[in-house]
Protein backbone atom coordinates (compact mmCIF):
# COMPACT_ATOMS: atom_id res chain seq x y z
CA UNK A 1 0.00 0.00 0.00
CA UNK A 2 1.31 3.28 -0.36
CA UNK A 3 2.25 5.55 2.51
CA UNK A 4 -0.15 8.68 3.14
CA UNK A 5 3.08 10.27 4.64
CA UNK A 6 4.32 10.44 1.17
CA UNK A 7 1.51 12.93 -0.38
CA UNK A 8 3.32 16.30 -1.20
CA UNK A 9 2.16 18.35 1.91
CA UNK A 10 2.09 21.30 -0.19
CA UNK A 11 -0.04 19.66 -2.54
CA UNK A 12 -2.33 17.89 -0.30
CA UNK A 13 -4.00 21.06 1.74
CA UNK A 14 -7.67 21.39 -0.13
CA UNK A 15 -7.46 25.21 -1.39
CA UNK A 16 -4.07 24.76 -2.90
CA UNK A 17 -5.33 21.35 -4.60
CA UNK A 18 -8.08 23.46 -6.29
CA UNK A 19 -5.74 26.37 -7.12
CA UNK A 20 -2.94 23.75 -9.34
CA UNK A 21 -6.19 21.74 -10.67
CA UNK A 22 -7.56 24.53 -12.21
CA UNK A 23 -4.28 25.90 -13.15
CA UNK A 24 -3.09 22.22 -14.62
CA UNK A 25 -6.02 22.28 -17.19
CA UNK A 26 -5.73 26.19 -18.16
CA UNK A 27 -2.64 28.67 -19.92
CA UNK A 28 -3.13 31.06 -17.00
CA UNK A 29 -5.68 32.50 -14.94
CA UNK A 30 -6.22 35.66 -12.83
CA UNK A 31 -6.42 36.24 -9.05
CA UNK A 32 -9.91 37.18 -9.47
CA UNK A 33 -10.90 33.88 -11.51
CA UNK A 34 -9.23 31.74 -9.21
CA UNK A 35 -11.17 33.33 -5.83
CA UNK A 36 -14.59 32.91 -7.63
CA UNK A 37 -13.84 28.93 -8.66
CA UNK A 38 -12.59 27.84 -5.46
CA UNK A 39 -14.44 30.12 -3.32
CA UNK A 40 -12.05 32.13 -0.85
CA UNK A 41 -10.83 34.83 0.44
CA UNK A 42 -8.58 37.75 -0.54
CA UNK A 43 -6.10 36.54 2.39
CA UNK A 44 -6.54 32.71 2.20
CA UNK A 45 -5.94 32.46 -1.27
CA UNK A 46 -3.17 34.92 -1.19
CA UNK A 47 -1.61 32.66 1.56
CA UNK A 48 -1.82 29.37 -0.26
CA UNK A 49 -0.38 31.02 -3.61
CA UNK A 50 2.77 32.47 -1.39
CA UNK A 51 3.36 28.91 -0.15
CA UNK A 52 2.40 27.31 -4.25
CA UNK A 53 5.04 29.99 -5.35
CA UNK A 54 7.91 29.28 -2.76
CA UNK A 55 7.49 25.76 -3.60
CA UNK A 56 8.31 26.54 -7.05
CA UNK A 57 5.15 25.32 -8.18
CA UNK A 58 3.33 28.51 -9.44
CA UNK A 59 4.43 31.18 -11.01
CA UNK A 60 3.26 34.69 -10.11
CA UNK A 61 3.15 37.32 -12.73
CA UNK A 62 1.71 40.91 -11.80
CA UNK A 63 0.80 43.66 -14.10
CA UNK A 64 -1.45 46.69 -14.76
CA UNK A 65 -4.28 47.10 -16.73
CA UNK A 66 -5.45 50.52 -17.61
CA UNK A 67 -4.65 51.76 -13.73
CA UNK A 68 -5.74 48.43 -11.99
CA UNK A 69 -3.40 45.52 -10.70
CA UNK A 70 -4.07 42.00 -12.23
CA UNK A 71 -2.67 38.75 -11.16
CA UNK A 72 -1.93 36.43 -13.36
CA UNK A 73 -1.32 32.67 -12.50
CA UNK A 74 0.05 29.51 -14.26
CA UNK A 75 1.52 26.13 -13.40
CA UNK A 76 5.36 25.57 -13.97
CA UNK A 77 6.64 22.22 -14.44
CA UNK A 78 7.95 21.58 -11.09
CA UNK A 79 4.17 22.11 -10.45
CA UNK A 80 2.73 19.66 -13.49
CA UNK A 81 5.01 17.22 -11.69
CA UNK A 82 4.13 17.39 -7.98
CA UNK A 83 0.46 17.35 -9.02
CA UNK A 84 1.06 14.60 -11.19
CA UNK A 85 2.78 12.97 -8.34
CA UNK A 86 0.04 13.44 -6.17
CA UNK A 87 -2.73 12.35 -8.21
CA UNK A 88 -0.88 8.75 -8.74
CA UNK A 89 -0.16 8.61 -4.33
CA UNK A 90 -3.52 9.27 -4.03
CA UNK A 91 -4.64 6.81 -6.18
CA UNK A 92 -2.18 4.07 -5.10
CA UNK A 93 -3.67 4.83 -1.63
CA UNK A 94 -6.98 4.57 -2.70
CA UNK A 95 -5.72 1.22 -4.40
CA UNK A 96 -8.31 2.63 -7.46
CA UNK B 1 -6.32 1.86 6.66
CA UNK B 2 -6.74 5.13 8.96
CA UNK B 3 -9.83 6.18 8.42
CA UNK B 4 -9.26 10.13 8.91
CA UNK B 5 -6.53 9.94 6.79
CA UNK B 6 -8.67 7.98 4.15
CA UNK B 7 -11.47 10.78 4.50
CA UNK B 8 -8.73 13.52 3.79
CA UNK B 9 -8.55 11.68 0.59
CA UNK B 10 -11.76 11.30 -0.20
CA UNK B 11 -12.64 15.23 0.56
CA UNK B 12 -9.49 16.13 -1.83
CA UNK B 13 -10.80 13.72 -4.52
CA UNK B 14 -13.75 15.58 -4.32
CA UNK B 15 -12.00 19.35 -4.35
CA UNK B 16 -10.68 17.77 -7.69
CA UNK B 17 -13.82 16.93 -9.39
CA UNK B 18 -15.56 19.94 -8.46
CA UNK B 19 -13.05 22.62 -9.50
CA UNK B 20 -12.67 20.42 -13.07
CA UNK B 21 -16.23 20.95 -13.27
CA UNK B 22 -16.17 24.68 -12.53
CA UNK B 23 -12.83 25.75 -15.15
CA UNK B 24 -13.70 27.25 -17.97
CA UNK B 25 -11.37 25.38 -20.35
CA UNK B 26 -13.64 25.87 -23.64
CA UNK B 27 -11.85 29.14 -25.82
CA UNK B 28 -14.96 31.66 -26.35
CA UNK B 29 -14.72 33.53 -29.37
CA UNK B 30 -17.11 36.36 -30.20
CA UNK B 31 -16.93 36.16 -33.71
CA UNK B 32 -16.03 40.04 -34.20
CA UNK B 33 -12.77 39.06 -35.93
CA UNK B 34 -14.77 37.67 -38.54
CA UNK B 35 -16.93 40.12 -38.69
CA UNK B 36 -14.64 43.18 -39.02
CA UNK B 37 -12.78 41.14 -41.70
CA UNK B 38 -16.11 40.22 -43.37
CA UNK B 39 -17.38 43.67 -44.11
CA UNK B 40 -13.99 45.42 -44.98
CA UNK B 41 -13.09 42.80 -47.73
CA UNK B 42 -16.75 43.03 -48.76
CA UNK B 43 -16.21 46.93 -48.95
CA UNK B 44 -12.68 46.68 -50.32
CA UNK B 45 -14.37 44.32 -53.05
CA UNK B 46 -17.02 46.94 -53.90
CA UNK B 47 -14.94 49.49 -54.57
CA UNK B 48 -12.63 47.44 -56.58
CA UNK B 49 -14.68 47.23 -59.00
CA UNK B 50 -16.03 50.36 -59.32
CA UNK B 51 -12.60 51.54 -59.84
CA UNK B 52 -12.43 49.42 -62.44
CA UNK B 53 -15.73 50.60 -63.70
CA UNK B 54 -13.61 54.23 -63.86
CA UNK B 55 -10.66 52.39 -65.24
CA UNK B 56 -8.78 53.80 -62.36
CA UNK B 57 -6.75 50.97 -62.58
CA UNK B 58 -3.23 52.13 -60.31
CA UNK B 59 -5.60 53.47 -57.39
CA UNK B 60 -7.12 50.23 -56.33
CA UNK B 61 -3.81 49.23 -54.35
CA UNK B 62 -4.73 51.55 -52.06
CA UNK B 63 -8.45 50.79 -51.26
CA UNK B 64 -6.48 47.21 -49.94
CA UNK B 65 -3.90 49.02 -48.33
CA UNK B 66 -5.99 51.74 -46.53
CA UNK B 67 -8.91 49.07 -45.44
CA UNK B 68 -6.82 45.87 -44.94
CA UNK B 69 -4.70 48.63 -42.38
CA UNK B 70 -8.19 49.57 -40.81
CA UNK B 71 -8.85 45.95 -40.41
CA UNK B 72 -5.18 44.93 -38.64
CA UNK B 73 -5.79 48.69 -36.38
CA UNK B 74 -9.68 47.20 -35.72
CA UNK B 75 -7.78 43.66 -34.44
CA UNK B 76 -5.34 44.80 -32.08
CA UNK B 77 -7.83 46.55 -30.72
CA UNK B 78 -10.38 43.99 -30.15
CA UNK B 79 -7.88 41.65 -28.47
CA UNK B 80 -6.79 44.60 -26.12
CA UNK B 81 -10.26 44.55 -25.47
CA UNK B 82 -10.52 41.09 -24.80
CA UNK B 83 -7.64 40.20 -22.98
CA UNK B 84 -8.19 43.42 -20.39
CA UNK B 85 -11.45 40.74 -20.16
CA UNK B 86 -10.22 37.62 -19.72
CA UNK B 87 -10.04 35.87 -16.73
CA UNK B 88 -8.74 32.78 -17.94
CA UNK B 89 -6.37 32.24 -20.57
CA UNK B 90 -7.15 28.49 -22.00
CA UNK B 91 -5.17 26.15 -24.42
CA UNK B 92 -7.68 26.30 -26.70
CA UNK B 93 -7.99 30.11 -27.35
CA UNK B 94 -4.07 30.45 -26.97
CA UNK B 95 -4.20 27.43 -30.17
CA UNK B 96 -6.78 29.98 -31.83
CA UNK B 97 -4.59 33.47 -31.41
CA UNK B 98 -2.15 31.65 -33.05
CA UNK B 99 -3.37 29.80 -35.85
CA UNK B 100 -5.06 33.16 -36.96
CA UNK B 101 -1.93 34.81 -36.29
CA UNK B 102 -0.60 31.77 -38.11
CA UNK B 103 -2.75 33.23 -41.39
CA UNK B 104 -2.13 36.87 -40.54
CA UNK B 105 1.41 36.46 -41.46
CA UNK B 106 0.78 34.26 -44.44
CA UNK B 107 -1.79 36.68 -45.81
CA UNK B 108 1.16 39.74 -45.35
CA UNK B 109 4.35 37.73 -47.02
CA UNK B 110 2.09 36.54 -50.02
CA UNK B 111 0.08 40.44 -50.72
CA UNK B 112 3.27 42.39 -49.52
CA UNK B 113 6.22 39.92 -50.14
CA UNK B 114 5.27 37.75 -53.16
CA UNK B 115 2.96 40.32 -55.11
CA UNK B 116 5.72 42.82 -55.48
CA UNK B 117 8.15 40.64 -55.99
CA UNK B 118 6.39 38.80 -58.73
CA UNK B 119 7.53 35.66 -57.20
CA UNK B 120 3.61 35.03 -56.70
CA UNK B 121 1.68 36.09 -59.67
CA UNK B 122 -1.14 38.25 -58.88
CA UNK B 123 -3.68 35.97 -60.83
CA UNK B 124 -3.43 33.59 -57.68
CA UNK B 125 -3.55 36.19 -55.03
CA UNK B 126 -7.40 35.23 -54.01
CA UNK B 127 -6.81 31.75 -54.42
CA UNK B 128 -4.05 31.37 -51.90
CA UNK B 129 -5.93 33.94 -49.65
CA UNK B 130 -8.97 31.48 -50.12
CA UNK B 131 -7.18 28.14 -49.41
CA UNK B 132 -5.31 30.24 -46.23
CA UNK B 133 -8.97 31.26 -45.08
CA UNK B 134 -10.22 27.48 -45.50
CA UNK B 135 -7.33 26.72 -43.00
CA UNK B 136 -8.63 29.27 -40.62
CA UNK B 137 -11.85 28.40 -40.41
CA UNK B 138 -11.53 24.47 -40.65
CA UNK B 139 -9.10 24.34 -37.82
CA UNK B 140 -10.80 26.84 -35.92
CA UNK B 141 -14.37 24.59 -36.45
CA UNK B 142 -12.32 21.67 -35.19
CA UNK B 143 -11.01 23.59 -31.80
CA UNK B 144 -14.44 25.13 -30.85
CA UNK B 145 -15.82 21.54 -32.06
CA UNK B 146 -18.10 23.48 -34.08
CA UNK B 147 -19.28 22.38 -37.64
CA UNK B 148 -20.78 25.55 -39.11
CA UNK B 149 -17.36 26.88 -38.54
CA UNK B 150 -15.21 23.78 -40.44
CA UNK B 151 -19.03 24.35 -43.42
CA UNK B 152 -17.25 27.53 -43.57
CA UNK B 153 -13.67 26.36 -44.12
CA UNK B 154 -14.94 23.75 -47.08
CA UNK B 155 -16.62 27.06 -48.37
CA UNK B 156 -13.48 28.67 -48.80
CA UNK B 157 -11.84 25.59 -49.86
CA UNK B 158 -14.52 25.12 -53.11
CA UNK B 159 -14.18 28.93 -54.02
CA UNK B 160 -10.52 28.33 -54.12
CA UNK B 161 -11.14 25.42 -56.47
CA UNK B 162 -13.97 27.03 -58.46
CA UNK B 163 -11.22 30.64 -58.53
CA UNK B 164 -8.61 27.80 -60.47
CA UNK B 165 -11.19 27.09 -63.19
CA UNK B 166 -12.38 30.56 -63.67
CA UNK B 167 -10.92 33.69 -65.23
CA UNK B 168 -9.00 35.50 -62.82
CA UNK B 169 -10.92 38.58 -63.71
CA UNK B 170 -13.70 36.84 -61.88
CA UNK B 171 -11.77 35.72 -58.71
CA UNK B 172 -12.25 38.58 -56.86
CA UNK B 173 -15.95 38.34 -57.31
CA UNK B 174 -16.17 34.81 -56.07
CA UNK B 175 -13.98 35.94 -52.72
CA UNK B 176 -16.58 38.39 -51.88
CA UNK B 177 -19.42 35.75 -52.27
CA UNK B 178 -17.71 33.36 -50.48
CA UNK B 179 -17.34 35.92 -47.96
CA UNK B 180 -20.87 35.91 -46.83
CA UNK B 181 -21.23 32.02 -45.88
CA UNK B 182 -17.37 31.18 -45.18
CA UNK B 183 -16.53 34.43 -42.82
CA UNK B 184 -20.25 36.75 -42.18
CA UNK B 185 -22.17 33.87 -41.35
CA UNK B 186 -20.49 31.96 -38.92
CA UNK B 187 -19.07 35.24 -37.84
CA UNK B 188 -22.51 36.45 -36.42
CA UNK B 189 -23.47 32.93 -35.26
CA UNK B 190 -19.91 32.95 -33.03
CA UNK B 191 -21.32 36.29 -32.31
CA UNK B 192 -24.89 35.12 -30.62
CA UNK B 193 -23.74 32.17 -29.08
CA UNK B 194 -20.80 34.36 -27.19
CA UNK B 195 -23.75 36.74 -26.17
CA UNK B 196 -25.64 34.12 -25.16
CA UNK B 197 -22.98 32.61 -22.83
CA UNK B 198 -22.39 36.41 -21.27
CA UNK B 199 -25.87 36.50 -20.65
CA UNK B 200 -26.49 33.09 -18.68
Amino acid sequence: MHKFETLDPIVHAPVRLAILTVLISVKSADFTYLKEVTETTDGNLGTHLQKLEDAGYVKVEKSFVGKKPKTTLSITKSGRKAYERYIEGITKYLKI
Amino acid sequence: MNSTKQNEVNDNLNVIKSMIEKTRTDAEESGSIFILWGWLVIAATILTYFFVYKEWFDRIGYIWFILMSLGVIGMIYIVKKRTKKEKVKSYSSVALTNLWISCGVSFLIISFLGIPLKVVPLESLNIIMAVIAGIGLFTTGGILEWNMLRIGGLIWWVAAIIMMFTHWYFHTLIFAIAIIPGYLVPGYALNRKYKNSQNA
